[in-house]
């Protein structure tokens, strides 16, 4: 991965960000980082880069109403190709992924949109921490009052697969007022290093941004290590190994919030019949197949279709090309390429009907499970049930997402899917779409990202089902304690 | 003739004929001298009988090699459709009654997901016939009329005993059917001074001494050596034969040339030829050892080519590609296997003079999780915790 930078591909640097301040690789403290495409240049992280990142007290003051505001404007700031950041974010994400430029805007616009939701981000930390004023006022809460406070330093492995994702991971941080290091993926140097800069371009003294940092180490990097032994809250978004690896590596009393590896499934029921309706079904499936290449923990990796399937299929293969043309498919390594290829193949051998676009760019194999591992690369399998009562035997929970169509097959089977681990259920075409309120891998991650400090009613007052002051010395001495509450 | 090759011979030979296959990899021509245009037709001859006996002795096989059918003008070999190795992970590929199985051998790992391949008599005395051949690549510093007279074994890897099923520790020691053969992992720890020891002991009784084991324990065995006052001048006394790759290990990974100098230096050898690598996997049957210009030889019985990631079709010799071989020394389970290897076919025929097709193996198809290897198995002892992302 590291070596001398490669004549041919695209040359890119790429800067850290370190507490808000941009910070240029030098010679010799740089390293390259290569791909298929192109060599990215970054700087060295160092130990003394390293002992920069510490908790700054400036986010934890900010009224979170300034910190929701500031991420509002920078959200602003991604909306439009009027900002010259986004669009050298996107014309990178062609040049140095090999994404193409409708899926590259693509992942513009959901980091505007993620950025810029604020009356979303209210809602979401009223429903994770019971109340959206509950990080800058003392919130009562039967006989107490609370309130959240960061954990202070977070950091966060990202995974790299899905772009975006490192917004999500930043939101969340910030608005729940913790120092945040965005610790990129090799495979995606660019966004957390946009994100960064992009702050500092909004507003360089602004605490926000001087409380965000976006680096990136070498997985044997003794100083990244020690990094995370001291953060407070880490964030992991990847395989078991990454998440196994910061259980070894974190600090006992650190706060970690796994995303580790989930697949997602689709559900469509008999009662989609009609031309239009199977349009429609069979648009949203490929939407879910095709967002982010099914890179994505909510992409659909397999469909259950209560039979007949033949209607949706046919319908599928036209939706797939109507999709290909929408989000074309990123440039495939050939690692990617021999992986799908290779399933196709095992897919023939076990006797399965595969069907493949000309172009190879999407494939639909059906009567056959995938393996151990899904290929991705936008491979379906669909799988005919005579009842959807045979879905939840396919669920564990491993199953992230389950996109459903008809909605009402929801109301019915949720008790059972959800009982099986299933973290989410969603309309069909909104698997990517998280709600306020969504649940991510069975928790609420902003209520991972604080801690409640409670103050607790004085003596004076009763309490419930206790009808005289609080004495604990005078019942001890009466024997009396067992009569505190009245039966 | 040792006892063990004695016992080859005279099973196939009970069989009712001699297979074609049998003739060329027991027969007393040299495979490695055969005419390009011969070899073509001969490798073409052997593929097309041999698929259609799997084809006829293997249900799924059958129905696989069924979807696929030839369009006019089609290289007849290079169209038959081969199947990725994964599934030895998921299937019983046998292609005889399981009474004939007298062996299913594993790859290494410790996901659960191993390759399961069934062998029977005629496939192992093949595999060890195989490796007579590709010893012949050793000429002149190994003669393999002489094999069992004056050659001791350094094997750093596990007994067969020890190793179980494990594909990778039966190959590496096959040498014990040619050899007297001395096994240095015991109890999954490598006892570096006790090859030392045998290595220098057979030099001062004469023997030609065949250091066999993965590069990485030949490292190991190198480095203490050298740290430990113990180089030997083994002058032309010693062959060193790796293989399995460096696995887990593939970060202490020394170029090739640098480490055939290591061994020169320390077992003080007269040439860099005496150190060469071969190459296996559990589900083909042949050994590909390198010639002396280092280049892995396939044998003719064996159909290698390189085919595009994307479509799976061959690409021109030369173009790298997933490896992709019909070994029809494979009786029990059909051989027609794409492997997870990117390598090209050398497009020039090899200077070293012997004919057959040459290839070079680059690397692993690199799947979002790792997986491990054969050499796996014996170094996990000797290693620290595997490196994750983090």
């Amino acid at each position: 991965m590291t070596g001398p930078a490669v004549t041919n591909g695209h040359a890119v640097e790429v800067p850290f960000v370190v507490a808000g301040r941009r910070v240029d690789g030098r010679p010799p403290a740089i390293r390259h980082v290569e791909n298929p495409w192109a060599t990215i240049t970054i700087p060295e992280f160092s130990e003394h880069m390293a002992d920069e990142l510490t908790t700054n007290a400036e986010i934890a003051a900010l009224p979170t109403q300034e910190i929701i505001a500031f991420l509002n404007r920078l959200g602003c700031l991604w909306r439009t190709d009027e900002y010259p950041r986004r669009r050298r974010y996107v014309r990178q994400l062609q040049e140095v992924r090999g994404i193409s430029e409708p899926a590259a805007r693509s992942e513009a616009d959901w980091i505007s949109l993620i950025l810029r939701g604020h009356t979303r981000i209210w809602d979401q930390l009223d429903v994770e921490l019971g109340s959206r004023f509950m990080l800058d006022d003392w919130i009562r809460r039967e006989e107490t009052e609370v309130r959240a406070f960061p954990r202070g330093l977070s950091v966060h492995l990202l995974a790299g697969n899905v772009p975006s994702a490192a917004a999500v991971s930043l939101v969340r941080a910030l608005v729940t007022k913790n120092t945040v290091v965005l610790k990129a993926a090799a495979r995606d140097l660019l966004t957390p290093a946009a994100l960064a800069l992009s702050m500092l371009d909004c507003d360089p003294l602004h605490p926000v941004a001087r409380s965000v940092s976006a680096v990136y180490w070498d997985r044997s990097d003794e100083a990244g290590r020690a990094l995370v032994e001291r953060a407070d809250a880490v964030c992991v978004w990847g395989t078991l190994d990454a998440v196994e690896w910061v259980r070894r590596n974190a600090g006992p009393e650190a706060e970690i919030v796994p995303f580790g590896p989930r697949r997602s499934v689709a559900v469509v029921g008999a009662g989609i019949c009609t031309g239009t309706e199977l349009e429609h079904v069979a648009l949203a499936l490929a939407h879910d197949v095709f967002l982010h290449d099914q890179h994505a923990c909510f992409s659909a990796q397999e469909v259950f279709v209560e039979a007949p399937a033949e209607p949706l299929l046919q319908e599928l293969g036209r939706a797939f090309g109507r999709y290909s043309e929408l989000l074309p498919r990123s440039r495939d390594t050939i690692d990617d390429a021999a992986v799908v290829s290779l399933m196709r193949r095992t897919a023939e051998f076990l006797g399965a009907e595969v069907d493949t676009a000309a172009d190879g760019g999407w494939t639909i194999v059906r009567g056959l499970a995938p393996g151990s591992q899904h290929p991705h690369g936008r491979c379906l399998y669909v799988h005919e049930v005579t009842s959807l009562d045979e879905v939840s035997a396919h669920l564990d929970a491993y199953v992230q997402t389950v996109g459903v169509a008809p909605w009402d097959l929801c109301l019915a089977h949720r008790d059972d899917w959800a009982s099986r681990g299933v973290s989410r259920i969603t309309e069909l075409g909104l698997m990517n779409l998280f709600r306020p309120g969504a649940t991510h891998d069975g928790y609420y991650p902003l209520s991972r990202l604080v801690r409640l400090s409670s103050t607790e009613l004085p003596s004076a007052v009763h309490g419930k089902g206790v009808v005289a002051p609080i004495n604990q010395t005078e019942r001890l001495e009466h024997g009396t304690l067992v009569e505190l509450v009245m039966s | 003739m040792s006892a063990f090759v004695a016992e080859v011979t005279a099973r196939v030979h009970q069989l009712d004929e001699v297979a074609p296959v049998d003739r060329i990899i027991f027969g007393r021509a040299n495979p490695f001298a055969i005419a390009k245009r011969d070899e073509m037709a001969l490798t073409s001859a052997l593929v097309a009988d041999y698929v259609r006996w799997h084809r006829d002795h293997n249900v799924g096989f059958g129905r696989f090699v069924g979807r696929f059918e030839p369009a006019d003008g089609d290289d007849l070999v290079a169209s038959v459709p081969v199947f990725p190795i994964d599934l030895f992970k998921q299937l019983d590929l046998a292609s005889v009654p399981n009474a004939e199985v007298v062996r299913r051998f594993r790859s290494s790992g410790t996901s659960g997901t191993v390759s399961v391949v069934p062998r029977d008599d005629v496939t192992l005395a093949r595999f060890a016939g195989s490796m007579r051949v590709g010893l012949r690549l050793l000429e002149p510093w190994l003669s393999t009329d002489e094999l069992d007279i004056n050659v001791e074994v350094v094997s750093l890897t596990a007994s067969p005993q020890e190793a179980g099923d494990i594909w990778f520790s039966y190959a590496m020691a096959l040498g014990r059917a040619f050899a007297s053969s001395e096994f240095l992992v015991q109890g999954g720890v490598f006892l570096a001074e006790a090859a030392a020891d045998a290595i220098a002991r057979h030099l001062a009784n004469g023997a030609l001494v065949g250091v066999v084991g993965p590069p990485a324990l030949l490292m190991d065995l190198l480095t203490w050596m050298g740290a430990n006052g113990r180089r030997v001048r083994g002058r032309d006394r010693i062959v060193v034969l790796t293989g399995g790759g460096w696995k887990r290990r593939i970060g202490e990974a020394v170029e090739p040339d640098e480490l055939r100098r290591e061994a020169a230096r320390v077992l003080g050898l007269d040439s860099l030829e005496q150190v060469r690598d071969c190459f296996s996997q559990v589900e083909l049957n042949s050994v590909f050892v390198e010639c002396a210009q280092h280049r892995k030889h396939v044998p003719p019985w064996v159909h290698a080519l390189a085919r595009s990631p994307a479509t799976l079709a061959p690409v021109a010799p030369g173009t790298m590609g997933l490896l992709a071989y019909i070994d029809t020394s494979a009786r029990s389970y059909p051989c027609c296997i794409i492997s997870d290897d990117f390598g090209a076919i050398d497009p020039e025929p090899c200077p070293c003079g012997a004919t057959g097709t040459t290839l070079r193996i680059t690397r692993r198809v690199a799947r979002s999780t790792g997986s491990e290897g054969c050499a796996l198995k014996i170094q996990h002892a000797l290693q620290g915790p595997e490196e994750v992302d983090g």
